[in-house]
């Protein structure tokens, strides 16, 4: 039965109260017993160097120390995590023989509390003999540069080239070839609270117990079994019931799950590990650095008939699943909100003495959105045509969703030009034209820039396999991959009150007020009548492959298990209510914990029909129906890759207009974002307050990456930003004004009509800004192709002009 | 020295308690690890993030950049203290109004910061909010919540303290 209501809405989150009264439980709340051992790591000073010796002995005589461990020890219980590429350099998590970058894990000390850990950590001995370090993508791609595997003779890991359509033709036939060279940086997204992991080896069945702030995906699951040499299930994972913030970054905590897994099976005790914030930005994970050269054909009126590209992509010192998927999204949605019917990407990751690279809030997203955008701002100035009109000549029309895009993707629904000319309204009434112009004469440099992208989300576990060639997948015994899917777990209790269990652990985002509010909506209730449990035991919580909270996934997967399992259950309901109630089930309803019978007085409550079918069982004629449901919930239209390497990425694709106004000081060239507009198409909104939160933090991301964080590495490879000091997190003080707004292009495919947005504005951000910065440099004849935008960058394009 | 062990008394939200610790602990891990004080985050453990931020004798601190010992015969106001009787302090109220929070870890030193300077300053513009809240680091709201959520606690404070006024001049 279809129920057609408004979802409904509350004050605040459920999760609120608690957060907000000091008492959430994230991973180092968790209560530990007293035999539990406490780790801290040992890391390499060394860009680069050989380990020549580790003297154990004046570190295991600190008082409180129990054990020291180097890779030779954990070898005996973990092998080195599997990769996607076959063949990639073995990464264990801690170093062997040679460390590869500054802050790799090169021993852990166990210790009955972390100070002590710490004083084993100073006392430990260890000899290096430095190597020459190389840190850029490009001089690491050269045949001259040091190797990071010597075995494997060369620091290209991997390289593929992709072919859609007829781009031959397309520029052979181009009216005008507009070519550009951009570097886009390395950052994380820095979640404010660190990675933490207490673990425990169980003899009797030999397997794991495994706290941790994972955040999925939990295809990563079985790479940590392979690793800890246990079947899948030998690992109970407990994600706490609060996680200060992820953004892709908690995701690649899978490597110290396994370094702590294995401390506690050696020592045969619990073990936990907090990191620190000088390990996070160290030693945790970083989107990739790419450099890139991106070129379009263009036809005189403006229209980008094909794209070429070549991405070096800068993975740091190991690529560790799940890379090279960062070049996947890049390549799926190459062409954005754009008809590019024909498209040549050549992609190769690089090995570097650097952090490697994981997820990241947009991962590989930010990279593409970056160089399309500066490619169509370029066009504009080239072919003189404006900014805006450009991007709006080569948008997709609303008239022709659902949209096959040439790499395979599957567009579901849009409205871009309705979607940007919103954006623009609010450009319109803030006046934004007439601030710049009275800003510029009063002798200040103030720029707007625009970007516009497709934010493709709940993604296709199959794009990751495009990394492989078609003859691979092809051959005999490849196992393919494709789809996205979840589970919801719904009970209807004794006293009449609904409880649901979701399989994702979230970060912030609000998952346990967005499920309450889709059961709260299919029968009736209150948003509070709804409890929900939104934490992970993988003994007790039903979980899948794609299980986790990444690629803006929540509402689209998560959101249509909860749905369907809701609706069964009413069904259950009204079957067992007509035996109550003798009356046919389609006669029905469920509103405001009572259920009705359609046009008459006749009704019993939620808790007398639960009291009824619980104690009551024996005397209900159907025994199939049942007062707790489980579903799945796979989304539409996700099938492996064919043999041309095409595929639908993703199940949702909505669609992002993003305006920045930015200010630079004439005198210090220090730029400011003073104004942001974001109007994103998310589909059907289950609760705008929480995506306005998500479109807000994304902006902020987004600003941090094209401003401020940069995870920077001097040529020795020593990193220039391990403190808070040094990578600059944008403060209340950076943050711009904002105007945010959602437009609804409802999605056909996905049970609710939602769309995810999770990453939203972190991918867009850093193209607005750039392109607001041109803008602001235009009597300059500024053009960013290089991010962070620091106040020496836009010193060079003055001086560069006058 | 390391092994040492001294003990202290201290008030923390109101209740007098002790214990012990080394001198080199730092007040942040013995709040959270000996007195059970979890609200109290730890995000950088450098005093740039204010994650840990507490009230000391009513004026904001990090707990990070101080040791335990230093807080002895102190008072100490944590996250867990601002709440009176299970109702929210109208601070914490804010943030639950206006969406001031997603992750909360963050949340806590950003409420007690809050306290301190609405106390400080019972009017702010939203530029003395945004510089005043600007030594606390939040990675998931982009502060418009936060914003938004102190001008309006600021607001709250401001007309219940008038009525009280009121209500002692009747
Ligand atoms: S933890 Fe104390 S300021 Fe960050
Ligand atoms: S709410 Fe997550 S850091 Fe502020």
């Amino acid at each position: 039965m279809q129920i057609d209501r408004p979802f409904p809405q509350i004050e605040g989150r459920l999760e609120d109260a608690r957060l907000l009264f000091g008492r959430g439980r994230y991973i180092d709340d968790l209560p530990v017993g007293p035999s539990t051992l406490h780790a801290a790591f040992t890391r390499s000073p060394y860009g680069h160097a050989t380990i020549a010796g580790i003297n154990k002995d004046a570190a295991l005589a600190v008082d409180g120390v129990v054990a020291v461990y180097t890779a030779a020890d954990l070898g005996a219980v973990l092998d080195p995590f599997p990769s996607i590429v076959r063949g990639a350099p073995e990464y264990r998590g801690i170093a062997t023989g040679k460390v590869r970058y500054v802050g790799e894990p090169v021993a852990v000390v166990l210790a009955r509390d972390r100070y002590a850990a710490e004083d084993g950590v100073s006392a430990l001995d260890i000899a290096y003999e430095a190597l020459p370090a190389v840190v850029d993508v490009d001089a690491a791609a050269a045949e001259t540069a040091p190797l990071l595997h010597d075995d494997f003779g060369t620091n290209v890991v991997w390289r593929n080239r992709y072919r859609y359509g007829d781009p031959e033709t397309a520029f052979r036939e181009a009216d005008r070839i507009v070519g550009i060279d951009l570097k886009f940086p390395k950052y994380n997204s820095t979640p404010l609270e660190t990675y933490g992991v207490i673990a425990e080896y169980l003899p009797e069945t030999d397997g794991y117990v495994i706290h941790g702030n994972f955040q999925g995906p939990f295809s990563l699951m079985p790479v940590l079994a392979r690793a800890l040499r246990v079947p899948d299930s030998r690992i109970r994972m407990v994600v706490p019931q609060d996680i200060g913030g992820s953004f892709g970054i908690k995701a690649m905590i899978y490597p110290y799950m396994g370094l702590i897994a294995a401390c506690a099976r050696l020592a045969e005790r619990p073990v936990k590990w907090i990191e620190d914030r000088a390990e996070h930005l160290l030693g945790s994970a970083s989107g990739t650095d790419r450099n890139s050269h991106i070129e379009a054909a263009v036809s005189r009126d403006g229209l980008v008939r094909a794209i070429r590209m070549n991405i070096r992509e800068n993975v740091g010192a190991y690529l560790r699943a799940p890379e090279p998927s960062c070049v996947m999204r890049s390549l799926t949605t190459f062409s954005g909100p754009y008809r590019i019917e024909s498209g040549e990407i050549e992609a190769a990751c690089v090995l570097t003495n650097t952090l490697p690279t994981g997820l990241n809030r947009g991962y590989g997203g930010q990279q593409y959105m970056f160089s399309l955008e500066r490619l169509m701002d370029a066009i504009a100035r080239e072919t003189g045509i404006d900014r805006i009109e450009v991007r709006r000549r080569n948008f997709l029309k609303a008239a022709e969703f659902p949209y096959r895009t040439t790499t395979g993707s599957y567009y579901d629904s849009g409205d871009y030009h309705g979607c940007l000319e919103r954006a623009l309204d609010y450009l319109r009434n803030e006046g934004w034209e007439r601030m710049r112009e009275e800003l510029r004469a009063s002798g200040r440099l103030v720029g707007i820039g625009v970007a516009t992208c497709v934010h493709s989300a709940a993604s296709n576990i199959g794009y990751v396999t495009l990394a492989l060639s078609p003859e691979e997948r092809a051959k005999r015994g490849y196992n393919a991959k494709s789809g996205t899917n979840d589970f919801a777990h719904i009970a209807l209790d004794a006293s009449g009150r609904l409880r649901v269990q979701i399989g994702t652990a979230g970060a912030g985002q609000g998952h346990a007020t967005a499920v309450a509010q889709i059961v709260a909506r299919e029968f009736g209730l209150g948003v509070r009548d709804i409890d929900v449990i939104d934490r992970i035991d993988t003994e007790t919580t039903p979980w899948t492959i794609t299980t986790g909270t990444y690629a803006s996934r929540f509402s689209v997967v998560v959101g249509g298990a909860v749905q369907r399992a809701a609706a069964r259950l009413a069904d259950h309901l009204r079957i067992i209510a007509s035996s109550l109630l003798d009356a046919p089930p389609d006669q029905i309803d469920i509103e405001e914990g009572m259920i009705r019978v359609r046009n008459s007085n006749s009704s019993l409550s939620l808790r007398q029909l639960a009291g009824a079918a619980q104690w009551n069982r024996g005397d209900l004629p159907d025994d199939v129906v049942q007062l707790h449901v489980s579903e799945s919930y796979g989304a539409p239209n996700l099938r492996s890759p064919d043999s041309e390497n095409r595929v639908n990425a993703a199940a949702t694709y909505g669609f992002m207009a993003d305006f920045a106004m930015v200010e630079i000081d004439p005198v210090t060239f220090v730029p400011r974002v003073l104004k942001y507009i974001a109007v994103h198409d998310v589909g059907t909104a289950i609760n705008p307050q929480l995506i306005r939160g998500q479109i807000a933090g994304g902006i902020v991301h987004g600003l941090g990456g094209a401003l401020y964080e940069h995870l920077d590495y001097d040529e020795s490879g020593q990193m220039m930003s391990a403190s808070f000091m040094d990578y600059l997190c944008p403060t209340a003080s950076e943050a711009p004004q904002m105007s945010i707004d959602h437009f609804d292009a409802k999605s056909p495919f996905t049970v609710l009509g939602v769309k995810g947005c999770g990453e939203n504005s972190a991918m867009s951000a850093p193209a607005a800004i750039a392109s607001a910065v041109d803008d602001a440099l235009s009597e300059f004849n500024g053009s960013i192709a290089e991010l962070p935008v620091t106040p020496p960058a836009i010193w060079r394009q003055v001086a560069g002009a006058s | 020295m390391f092994g040492e062990r001294i003990a202290l008394d201290l008030e923390v939200n109101g209740k007098p308690l002790s214990g012990v610790a080394e001198p080199r602990t730092l007040l942040s891990d013995f709040l959270r690890h000996n007195l059970g004080f979890t609200g109290v985050h730890v995000g950088c453990e450098h005093g740039v993030c204010g994650a840990c931020t507490v009230l000391l004798d009513d004026q904001p601190v990090r707990s990070c950049l101080m040791f335990a010992v230093q807080a002895r015969h102190h008072s100490i106001t944590t996250i867990e203290g601002l709440a009176k009787g299970g109702e929210m302090h109208p601070v914490q109220d804010a943030f639950r109004r206006h969406h001031g929070l997603q992750c909360g870890f963050c949340t806590p030193g950003m409420v007690l910061t809050a306290v301190d300077l609405i106390q400080r300053e019972p009017d702010p513009s939203e530029r003395s909010v945004r510089e005043g809240m600007s030594g606390n680091l939040c990675r998931c709201t982009g502060y418009e919540g936060i914003v938004q959520a102190v001008l309006a606690a600021a607001k709250d404070l401001k007309r219940q303290s008038q009525s009280n006024r009121t209500e002692e001049t009747q």
